[in-house]
This record gives structure tokens, C-alpha cells and sequence, in this order.
């Protein structure tokens, strides 16, 4: 029979280090396809964890995100320390990036006060060479007590040569020095030193036994509310009062002991470096990479080639992608067929074809378009070149009211707004962040493209792409003013700084690029492919059933029975609501249904309309809409509420006020720009 | 003694005093820019935020953060 399962022995693995480090090619080498929890695309705010096999063992890795260190209170941060402190960890891979030592010493520092086993892995080897940069090696290892493992995150062999160090070492690691010592930690302020010497004296939650008392003094005097949760209510007052007490010693203004903290480490830090470090020549020619950069951050240059890379983006994104997704189309058609052909005619079969395959078809059919969108983003963040279009494009979004860290969550926008808002995670400023949530809907996700293509094929036909271009730019404009009316009304106030690292621009591996487009897709297809397809098997019943009982799968092929579903009653409800857009029942059931998920509104239509695919659809709809009509309905679908799982993710950033808001204020804005749009366009023509 | 955000491109400067907010203090000090710290001014065009290289690596800072950041001069 069967071998019996042998349970594996268990190590944890944390992967920490700043942002831009290589972190993740280390993890996506380590962990290949055994990734669990996708992240949502572009910024690595939630952890993710993966693993790997060896020797009887499970080695389950976890990449937290880039963090410079434990002194402020961002949700990056949080997530680290959290993990290092609730997780029964067997080891630490701090990844340094070699180039920039000092900075990224920081942290390693901070991280030996956990007193976990821990090795210490240094990026870009390859590049100090070049550099003209040397560093003892052996010398940093011994002064941390840890191993110290060079690598170029690029070289495959670099990395496997790391794995098996990994198997090898975890059989007896070794934990850091104290490094951080008593003596220097007490001098730097009457505070520290106070609680100190409290916390020697009393018993120390289980959790954070294992951290060195220097560490815990510092994380508990900066108020850290991770520590502070493990200790009881008690000793958090005598630990307020020690805290209050010594600030009427003080005499000058107080400076945070984060600060305090930050400076002795540094100071620390020089030390270290001074033994380790030495750069032999002064390099002063500019390398390729800085005239590029020159080029990209131009004010005006730099603005010309990031409207040009926008341009091919969406070009690749509408038009080259076409026949991809029309010969998926055709593979779904022919199956469909099949399935009539092969299939006696009943219920079952129509479940089958005109449900789910056909729910699962829509998915499948629009992943062209999301791979080049996505394509784009990806080049964009990897090579780094992000960064430089917040450069440029910082000056205009001041003005309208956002930053340049705003960018990216509204890039992600476009490829599906739950991506979108969950990557505001990142923007330290909260009123900006509530901001760039509440307008993220009106970056036109790509699940809304079908319905353009739809509606513009059949109303536009020689110009659809332009109108297409048209509805996204209508977007984005629509998005800017209600940026500036925000500013201008709920969010009055000083307007926060930009404040982030420039990585130096790379060329990323393809591999590296075509692996996390696939995660993106793979995240949202099962996302939002199981709302679809749900939803596309909701219509469906409510399609062959009615106030009047049970219709019959024809009733999706005959007009005169679908007008006694239930789906028609719902849309005929709404009717008064949409006369004067004149759009009919079936185009508002659709509008209805695309709540669940802005994928829905085509699969409607075609039930509805009888037809399963769009080449049908396309002279049904030229003759119930007019293209006034049809913009209209475009500009609705723009602006009306964001899908369900959109709104899950508004209320999981901002809870249930404003996602109430969002969700009103997008059906208001979407009614009156319709109305404005169908009443101009009366007038016009 | 003058703000960062009149500090000239291509020129070395050191940090003598941040006037700003601890929160903001604090995220300038995670990056590596302290008093005391050397920094080289890479870019500042008057308008927009201000490029420089500290401790080895380029930080990109908004206008209104330099306007807080008291340099002098490095010769």
C-alpha cells in the first residue's frame, strides 16, 4: 500500500533585510513553487511564506518586508517585528546589501538583540569588486559571531551554494554577539537606564525572554505597542510611571530615545565598518546608469518617456493582446459546442455550458490583456524605474494634493483595484492614504475593460481603441479632481513629504519578471475567477427562473420567456431610476450584476441578449443603444461602485464608514456624469 | 547655514540640524540621514523633490522635508 507519511521535522526561516536587497530573488530561489500566499502585486507588504524539502526536514521560509529597522511605528516594520517575536523562529537570514554596508548594518545590529540563530548574507559581492570596494569578510563574521555568506542574487550557483549552507548550518547555528553593550546603552539617556533597571528585576513575559535586556529596554522605552501587548496591565503602569518619572529630570527639549538610539547605533556602526571596510579608489567617471538616470529624471525629458511608456503599455494591453484572447474565445465556443453536441439537452447541460464553462471562459479570455498590463507594472517596479517617475511626476501630484508614493497603488488601479488599495499599505500619510483608496475605482480596472470593447466595437467600430483610451484618460481626470476636491474639503491640511530610497536601475532576469506576472495572474485569477464564476452561476439561475416558477435553460435563448426571470423583474425595478438614459432592462440587470464583480456585466449581456460570445453580441448591442447612449454606459461602468471585492478590501483598510461613502459616491457620480453625458448629447446632436 | 532645499547640485554638504517633526525625524533617521551625516546633493531643480546620495545610496526627499534639513557646507 502506501508508504506511510513520515511528519517532517519543522524549520522556521525568516528572510529580513532593507528594501531593494535582493530579499525575494532569495526567497523565489529558496521556495520555487511552493509559494503560498501571493502577495498582492507590486509591494511586498503582507509576508509571504514558501518551502522547501532537504534531509528529512521542511524548511518553511518567510519574507518579511524590506525594513531599514525598528525605530519607527510603519506597518512594515510592525509585521517584522511581530513575526520575529510571536514565531517560534530557528533562524534569521539577514540579507545586507553589500554596496550600501552601513545603512544596512542598522539593521543587523538591532537584529541580534533577538538572540536568535542567524546568518548573515551579503548581496551585490559582485558589484563592490567593481567598485573598487573591499570588505573582510572574515573579520564581519567574527565580530557578529554569525556566518557571513556573500552572493550575487543573480548567479544561480551563488544561490545554491546558499541553500546547502542553510541545510548544513541549521544542525548547529549559532547565535549573534551582544554587540549592543549595557554599559553604552545606559549612558545615552536617565530612561533608559531607569527601565533598565526595572525590567532586570521582574519576569519577563515567555515570549520575549529570548531577547537580550538591552534590546527589550530600548523596544519597551520607544513605547512599542508589539512588545508592550506581552506584559499585564500592571507592569505597563509601572512602566508608564518610570517613563513619566525621569522626563521631569530632563532638562533640554527631549530628544526620542529612538533617536538616541539610532545615533549610538551608527556610531556603533562606524566602528564596524572601519575594521571591515575599505574603498580603494574614488570612482569619479559617471557609469551608464547615471546618464540614463539624467535622461529619466529631466524634468521634461523624463516626463516624454513616461508618457511614452504609458502609450505602449495600454497599446500592448488593447491591441496586441486581441488575438490572444479572441483564440481563447474560440477554444471556449468550441467547447461549449461540444457540450451541446455531446450533452443531452436539460438543466444540467446548461449549468455546465452556459454557466460555469461560460463563467470560467470570461476569465480566461481577458488574462491576455492582464499579462501585458501587468507586464508593464512589473518592468516598471523591477528595474526600478519606478521610482524615477515618482521623481518626475512628484511636482504635479503636490498640487493636486498626493505624493509620489501614491503612484504605484494607482498604477495597480488599473490592473484591479483590490490590488490597488491594498498596496496603499505603503503610504505613510494617513489622510493621503484614505485618499488614494477612494479614488482608486476610477482607475478603470481591467475587469472593466471587456464591457468597453464590448460596447465600443459595436457603437464605434473604426475608432474603439481611441474611445477605449478615451474612457481610461476620463478616468484618471476624474480621479485628479476628486483628488483636489478631497484636498479641498474632508482633507484640509499640511501635506506630507516624500521620503524614499532611489534602488539603481537593473535589468532584472526574465525569469524573475515572467515568475511574478504569473503569481499576479495566478492571485487574480483565483480571486477573482471564483467571484465570476459564482456570480455567472447566480444570473444563470436567476436567468431560468422566475416570479412564475421554473423557465427552463431555453428561457437563455428565448426572449419572450428571459422577460419572465427573475433577473428581467430586477432590471424592470430599476427602470424609472435609468429613463432618462434610456438604456433597457437588460443592460440594467447587467449594471446590477456587475457589482459582484465588473467581469459580470458582459456575462449578463450575453445571457440576457441570448448569445455567448461577443462576436454576437456586437450588432445586438449597436441596435438597442445609440453611441451616445453607449458612452454613457461606459462612463457609468467607470465610476459606479466598485466590485465586491473591492469594497471588502476599502472596508478591511478603512472599516464600514467610509466604504459606505465610496460606495454612494460612486453611484451618485456615476448617475449624474451619465445624465450630464446623455443630456449634452442631446443638445449636441 | 542653509535648508537642503537650496542646497547647490553636484556639492557636498553635512547635516547640522533637522527641524522637524519626530515622525518625520525618526523615517529621515531609518534612512540613514542624521546630524551629522555627509550628504551629496544630486539633484535639485528649484521645484519638485530634491535627489541625493547618503551613506552610499540615493534618497529622494519632497521639498517641504529638505526646507527642514540644516546643511553647511563639507569642503
Amino acid at each position: 500500500m502506501f508508504p506511510e507519511k513520515k511528519t517532517l521535522e519543522k524549520i522556521k526561516i525568516a528572510l529580513i533585510g532593507n528594501p531593494n536587497v535582493g530579499k525575494t530573488a532569495i526567497f523565489n530561489y529558496l521556495t520555487k513553487s511552493s509559494q503560498k500566499v501571493a502577495n498582492f502585486p507590486g509591494i511586498t507588504v503582507k509576508g509571504k511564506s514558501g518551502f522547501f524539502t532537504a534531509k528529512n526536514k521542511k524548511f518553511i521560509v518567510t519574507d518579511l518586508p524590506g525594513t531599514y529597522g525598528f525605530g519607527t511605528d510603519s506597518p512594515e516594520e510592525k509585521v517584522a517585528k511581530k513575526f520575529l517575536l510571536d514565531e517560534d523562529l530557528n533562524l534569521i537570514i539577514n540579507v545586507v546589501d553589500a554596496t550600501k554596508l552601513e545603512r544596512n548594518l542598522i539593521l543587523t545590529l538591532q537584529l541580534t538583540g533577538f538572540k536568535k540563530p542567524m546568518i548573515i548574507v551579503l548581496t551585490f559581492a559582485d558589484k563592490i569588486e567593481e567598485e573598487g570596494i573591499d570588505i573582510n569578510y572574515e573579520e564581519l563574521s567574527k565580530i557578529f559571531g554569525v556566518p557571513v555568506i556573500p552572493i550575487s542574487a543573480l548567479h544561480k550557483h551563488d544561490l545554491e551554494h546558499l541553500k546547502q549552507f542553510i541545510i548544513q548550518y541549521i544542525q548547529s547555528p549559532l547565535i549573534p554577539e551582544t554587540i549592543l553593550k549595557a554599559d553604552e546603552i545606559l549612558d545615552l539617556s536617565p530612561k533608559i537606564k531607569a527601565l533598565y533597571l526595572y525590567l532586570k528585576n521582574i519576569s519577563i513575559p515567555k515570549k520575549l525572554k529570548n531577547l537580550s535586556l538591552e534590546w527589550l529596554t530600548f523596544l519597551v522605552a520607544t513605547n512599542d505597542e508589539v512588545v508592550l501587548e506581552h506584559f499585564d496591565r500592571e507592569t505597563r503602569e509601572q512602566i508608564n510611571s518610570i517613563l513619566q518619572e525621569t522626563d521631569m529630570h530632563l532638562e533640554n527639549e527631549e530628544v526620542p530615545v529612538s533617536l538616541l538610539f539610532i545615533n549610538y547605533l551608527y556610531e556603533k556602526v562606524q566602528e564596524i565598518i572601519k575594521k571591515v571596510y575599505s574603498n580603494k579608489e574614488e570612482v569619479n567617471t559617471k557609469t551608464i546608469m547615471e546618464l540614463i538616470d539624467e535622461v529619466l529624471l529631466d524634468p521634461i525629458v523624463g516626463l516624454l518617456v513616461f508618457s511614452a511608456v504609458i502609450w505602449l503599455t495600454f497599446k500592448l494591453t488593447f491591441d496586441v493582446s486581441q488575438p490572444f484572447s479572441t483564440l481563447i474565445e474560440i477554444m471556449i465556443n468550441q467547447v461549449i459546442a461540444m457540450i451541446h453536441h455531446y450533452l443531452p439537452q436539460n438543466v444540467f447541460t446548461s449549468f455546465l455550458s452556459d454557466g460555469l464553462i461560460s463563467g470560467i471562459g470570461f476569465i480566461l479570455t481577458f488574462l491576455p490583456q492582464l499579462a501585458f498590463l501587468f507586464f508593464g507594472i512589473t518592468l516598471l517596479e523591477q528595474t526600478g524605474y519606478l521610482t524615477r517617475v515618482v521623481f518626475v511626476t512628484d511636482r504635479f501630484l503636490n498640487k493636486l494634493g498626493i505624493t509620489g508614493k501614491s503612484l504605484a497603488p494607482l498604477l495597480l488601479g488599473f490592473g484591479c483595484n483590490v490590488s490597488g488599495v491594498l498596496a496603499t499599505k505603503t503610504i505613510p500619510d494617513e489622510k493621503e492614504r484614505i485618499i488614494t483608496i477612494l479614488v482608486n475605482p476610477f482607475m478603470s480596472c481591467s475587469a472593466r475593460l471587456p464591457v468597453y470593447v464590448l460596447i465600443s466595437s459595436a457603437l464605434f467600430p473604426q475608432i474603439a481603441s481611441l474611445v477605449i483610451t478615451g474612457i481610461y484618460l476620463g478616468g484618471i481626470m476624474l480621479a485628479a479632481f476628486m483628488i483636489w476636491v478631497y484636498r479641498k474639503t474632508l482633507f484640509r491640511g499640511e501635506q506630507s513629504s516624500l521620503l524614499i530610497e532611489m534602488p539603481e536601475l537593473t535589468l532584472p532576469p526574465t525569469s524573475s519578471i515572467f515568475y511574478q506576472i504569473y503569481l499576479y495572474l495566478k492571485d487574480f485569477t483565483l480571486h477573482a475567477g471564483f467571484g465570476i464564476t459564482i456570480g455567472v452561476v447566480i444570473i444563470w439561475v436567476l436567468s431560468i427562473t422566475g416570479p412564475s416558477g421554473y423557465l427552463g435553460p431555453d428561457a437563455l435563448n428565448n426572449q419572450a420567456l428571459i422577460q419572465q426571470s427573475w433577473v428581467y423583474k430586477i432590471g424592470q425595478l430599476l427602470e424609472t431610476i435609468f429613463k432618462p438614459m434610456g438604456w433597457e432592462t437588460p443592460l440594467i440587470v447587467a449594471l446590477i450584476l456587475g457589482f459582484i464583480a465588473k467581469e459580470v456585466v458582459v456575462g449578463t449581456l450575453a445571457v440576457l441578449y441570448g448569445h455567448g460570445n461577443m462576436a454576437q453580441l456586437v450588432p445586438i448591442l449597436s441596435s438597442v443603444m445609440s453611441p451616445v447612449q453607449g458612452i454613457a454606459y461606459m462612463v457609468f461602468v467607470l465610476t459606479y461602485t466598485p466590485c465586491i471585492a473591492t469594497v471588502f478590501a476599502i472596508k478591511e483598510e478603512l472599516g464600514i464608514k467610509w466604504t459606505i461613502f465610496s460606495i454612494i459616491n460612486g453611484l451618485v457620480t456615476a448617475w449624474f456624469l451619465s445624465f450630464l453625458i446623455i443630456t449634452i448629447g442631446g443638445l449636441l446632436l | 547655514m542653509y535648508p537642503l532645499s537650496v542646497a547647490v547640485p553636484g556639492k557636498k554638504y553635512i547635516i547640522v540640524a533637522i527641524q522637524a517633526r519626530n515622525h518625520a525625524v525618526k523615517r529621515l533617521a531609518q534612512l540613514g540621514l542624521l546630524k551629522n551625516t555627509p550628504v551629496f546633493v544630486i539633484k535639485n531643480l528649484g521645484r519638485g523633490p530634491i535627489l541625493v546620495e547618503a551613506r552610499n545610496s540615493k534618497i529622494v526627499l519632497g521639498r517641504g522635508l529638505a526646507n527642514k534639513i540644516i546643511v553647511q557646507p563639507l569642503n
